[in-house]
């Protein structure tokens, strides 16, 4: 567990802290939309919220793609 | 009192705490708990806030509320006060003949198949030109004001159907059902916000009695047969 705590993120962690940053802004703008009844509000939902949000999918998901495959457990015969 | 709007806020909360586990506690996602957390807040709540966020913003754009957000259109809002039987959306508004908090959206969206998502580009449009661009010093409907979005509701209603002003000729209906004589346009039902004699209108004041003439209380309770003694 000590081991774990001081390693170094991996790439893949890296690109998921980051989608989760992305994601979290996304949120916030989100939110802050919902609670005001005016145009801006949608404007302020579609450029920081949905794009955002977009982003950190596309991210999220080309990191699970382009992670190392971890290599299978050799079996003990 | 729980509304769906709330439920949306709860979950966008609950995924904030997600994401911030994500942000100071990466490695979580070396276990499997981990990867299902960054899953769930990173793709799958965030899609469904998205949708359901959209949905909302959509319903929204409908409330009158949104529409008098915009400085531009106060006169608009305030023509719905006016206390004159002459002004159709103010009748229709006072009356509740149309949703209160909907009066802009029931009238000025198109009643076909693609009429709410054309409404929204419009608006679109609408907000360009209030930030960005140039608003024109009078505001006129795109084309002329449709019969289609009236029948919406009156077509079929007692009072519009019988009505003798509607049957003056034996055509005359059915070129009001086809648009080809306008309801608004055609003298008949023809003032309609008419923001610019707002100034000498009398006010309607909700809550404020005022004395019905004898010959006008009693007058058919029903909204759709009331219409022709406008």
């Amino acid at each position: 567990m000590n081991n774990m705590s001081t390693e170094p993120l991996t790439k893949l962690e890296r690109r998921i802290r980051l989608a989760a940053i992305l994601s979290l802004i996304a949120l916030i703008g989100t939110g802050g939309s919902l609670l005001v009844s005016h145009p801006l509000a949608f404007i302020e939902f579609a450029v920081i919220g949905l794009t955002l949000m977009l982003v950190a999918v596309v991210i999220y998901l080309l990191a699970l793609v382009r992670a190392p495959r971890s290599s299978p457990p050799k079996s003990v015969t | 009192m729980i509304t769906p709007l709330t439920i949306l806020l709860g979950i966008i909360l609950l995924t904030i705490v997600l994401d911030l586990i994500l942000i100071f506690d990466t490695k979580i996602t070396r276990a499997q708990g981990g990867k299902i957390l960054a899953f769930s807040g990173i793709l799958i709540l965030p899609a469904l806030i998205g949708i359901f966020s959209l949905q909302t913003h959509i319903e929204d754009s409908k409330k009158t509320e949104f529409c008098l957000s915009c400085h531009v259109m106060e006169d608009y809002g305030k023509s719905l006060h006016v206390d004159d039987n002459e002004y159709i959306p103010a009748i229709h508004f006072q009356n509740n003949r149309i949703p209160q908090d909907q009066a802009c959206y029931t009238c000025h969206t198109e009643y076909t198949m693609y009429g709410d998502f054309s409404s929204k580009i419009r608006g679109l449009e609408h907000i360009y030109y209030q930030y960005i661009g140039t608003i024109p010093d009078t505001i006129k409907l795109r084309e002329p004001y449709n019969n289609r979005e009236c029948l919406h509701c009156h077509d079929g209603a007692r009072g519009f159907e019988e009505a003798s002003a509607h049957r003056e000729t034996p055509l005359m209906m059915d070129s009001l059902k086809s648009n080809g004589m306008s309801c608004m346009t055609s003298g008949c039902h023809d003032v309609a916000h008419d923001i610019r004699n707002l100034a000498e209108a009398e006010f309607w004041e909700p809550g404020k009695l005022k004395a019905v003439p004898a010959h006008e209380s009693t007058a058919p309770s029903d909204s759709t047969t009331t219409d022709e003694e406008e």
